[in-house]
């Protein structure tokens, strides 16, 4: 692309502290990221202390069918409503967020550590080893994913583990292709020279140069990567090939009753809201993490 | 350059080779088969004997290896053999019938998302800040946080469900027919291509209006007009081939959810109920016609990626 000329804002001055504390001052000063991070931070807790609050009597359990209530409107007691068996759809959606963060959060630290491997070999040993991982990566990049994914979720079925391996098994190729670029680029830099010189191992300069390195767009393209694997998740159980009932997951909430949206359209627009919320809430975080950790990108 | 032209092609059938193996074995390691399904739909179950002689008939007691060589050995003669769902249909009967619905809401997205993604991205770039600006960060962050599927089921409960502006009938082939039907599947289907265009566009448009051939312009004294279109427009506009080309593929190719939702009769709509039924030819027609689609855009765009950006050249200069 064109020559640019410098960044016209000039970047905010820190006055002490390392690289990490200089990019949360940079984060903290984007309101939107901190409200994302906010949010998921609350929603995560939410989730996971569910059980509890459960067994505290606070929240109804999502199991419980109450068939003298089915299909109630939104109410003090029931503030999302109930389902077909008297559900209550608020408990429901709580305990759906931890299959939307085991997806999203899991198949992105699956497909870091895929990647960050493949990749930093393919850049390492090079010659054939490289040639292979690069034809494996056309291949798979030339599938219909989703075609990929919803003959994966038929063969292996519907449990929690196969949705991350589905999700998983074309993520990685782009944090392969991201970290053999930088060990091809880093390979040629003066220091990494320097320390094989030194006799440092291969393995001291992929783990305290190479990795060291990458981290930064890594850790982005995870970020950014969650909201994607969320969806995908949500997606596959919409067409009903994700979560099985009763375990309940947004995506499937949205798929079982979309049918049902002019009757009782409480039973969607909730799980709808809560996933697009939450998807939002990541993209901001996302982007906050780009713009403090990487201040020299700008898109 | 018809080296490099040859070499791509010879990667696009090693390409649709994998594919297709991948697809083939993966499609007969989903446990039952094509006439399990039918039977199952009938709330019956297919005595053994019965589906022995079926497989044999059908080749389908061969081993897979042998099974694919023949399935390819008829392919590439472009020969996808008839359907195991549609009985009498042959799979390119079904693609040539059921494809034109999907083309067509491809083409409406594209334009659709062209007017709308682009021109929020120009906008935004040329007026920084302005409130086309902020409507373009907004619609942007809409369309990267609302799931497609949801911004139909939304649309179509708003307009079609609650104020009866359209019918959720189903739609017509060609522009003759009743063409608003095609207004909802249209829009939930731009979400993405808004989205990637909006982005890129702006983008671009903002690096090369910071360039210094754009200042060079503008300090001899030309109009404002001449800078925008000759300077800016054309050579920022030549990066977003690059993501045009292969969105307009996936468009073209149907999508799951849209047609589902709207009851379009396209390829995708097919392809999910083929996987449904065990429709292993549909199955493995679909996904060859998909691969065949994506590889040869990738191709194209590079190609006139070539031609319109001079620098970028594919011969390995001697």
């Amino acid at each position: 692309m064109a020559v640019s000329v410098p960044a016209v804002e000039p970047l905010k001055r820190v006055k002490r502290g390392g690289p990490l504390q200089k990019a949360w001052y940079r984060f903290t000063r984007r309101r939107w990221a901190v409200a994302g991070l906010i949010f998921i931070v609350f929603e995560i807790v939410l989730s996971l202390c569910a059980p509890l609050l459960v067994d505290a009597k606070i929240l109804i359990y999502p199991y419980y069918n109450d068939y003298s209530a089915t299909y109630q409107p939104p109410s003090a007691q029931h503030i999302f409503g109930t389902d077909e068996f008297g559900r209550d759809v608020f408990s429901r959606v709580i305990y759906g967020a931890q299959i939307s963060y085991a997806v999203g959060v899991g198949s992105q630290l699956l497909v870091t550590v895929i990647g960050l491997a493949i990749g930093s070999l393919a850049g390492l040993i090079g010659g054939w080893v490289d040639f292979l991982v690069m034809r494996i990566i056309d291949v798979l990049s030339s599938v219909p994913m989703l075609l990929l994914y919803i003959l994966m979720m038929i063969a292996l079925g519907g449990s929690l583990i196969n949705i991350i391996l589905a999700m998983s098994i074309t993520g990685w190729i782009g944090v392969a292709r991201l970290v053999r670029g930088q060990v091809l680029s880093l390979k040629q830099t003066d220091y990494v020279r320097a320390a094989r010189a030194m006799g440092a191992s291969t393995n001291q300069i992929v783990m305290s140069h190479m990795v060291r390195n990458s981290m930064t767009p890594i850790i982005i393209s995870a970020a950014l990567g969650v909201p994607g694997s969320m969806f995908g998740e949500a997606g596959l159980s919409f067409l009903g090939l994700g979560i099985a009932p009763p375990t309940p997951s947004w995506g499937q909430m949205i798929g079982t009753y979309q049918t049902f949206i002019n009757a009782w359209p409480w039973l969607v627009i909730f799980p709808a809201l809560v996933l697009a919320v939450t998807m939002l809430a990541w993209i901001l975080l996302g982007d906050g993490l780009r713009d403090a950790l990487d201040p020299n990108i700008r898109v | 350059m018809g080296r490099y032209i040859l070499m791509r092609l010879a990667g696009m059938v090693g390409v649709l080779f994998a594919v297709s193996l991948i697809t083939f074995f993966l499609m007969h390691a989903v446990p039952s088969g094509p006439f399990d399904m039918m039977a199952m739909q009938q709330n019956k179950i297919l005595p053994d004997e019965v589906k022995q002689m079926l497989y044999s008939q059908y080749g389908l007691d061969k081993p897979l290896i042998v099974q694919y060589a023949l399935y390819m050995k008829n392919a590439v003669r472009l020969d996808f053999g008839y359907s195991f769902y549609w009985t009498n249909r042959t799979i390119i009967q079904i693609l040539s019938s059921q494809w034109p619905y999907s083309l067509q809401l491809g083409f409406f997205t594209m334009i659709f998302s062209v007017i709308i993604g682009m021109g929020l991205g120009i906008g935004a770039a040329i007026k920084h800040g302005s409130w086309l600006d902020l409507l373009g960060t907004g619609v942007s962050l809409f369309c990267l946080a609302m799931p497609a599927f949801v911004f139909a089921l939304m649309l179509q409960l708003i307009f079609a469900v609650k104020l009866h502006w359209v019918s959720t009938a189903g739609v017509d082939l060609g522009i003759t027919g009743n063409i608003a039907q095609w207004i909802l599947p249209t829009i939930s289907n731009s979400l993405g291509p808004v989205l990637i265009l909006q982005r890129y566009t702006k983008g671009s448009i903002s690096d090369v209006m910071r360039s210094n051939y754009v200042r060079t312009a503008r300090s001899k004294g030309l109009s404002e007009m001449r800078v925008t279109f000759i300077h800016i427009f054309r050579n920022a506009l030549t990066p977003i081939v690059t993501v045009g080309g292969p969105m307009l593929a996936g468009l073209v190719a149907g999508s799951f959810f849209i047609e589902t939702i709207f009851r379009i009769p396209g390829v995708g709509n097919y392809f999910v109920a083929g996987v449904l039924n065990r429709d292993y030819s549909l199955i493995m027609g679909t996904t060859i016609l998909w691969t065949f689609l994506i590889s040869v855009t990738y191709l194209l765009t590079d190609l006139v990626y070539a031609m319109l950006d001079p620098r970028v050249s594919y011969v390995k200069e001697a």
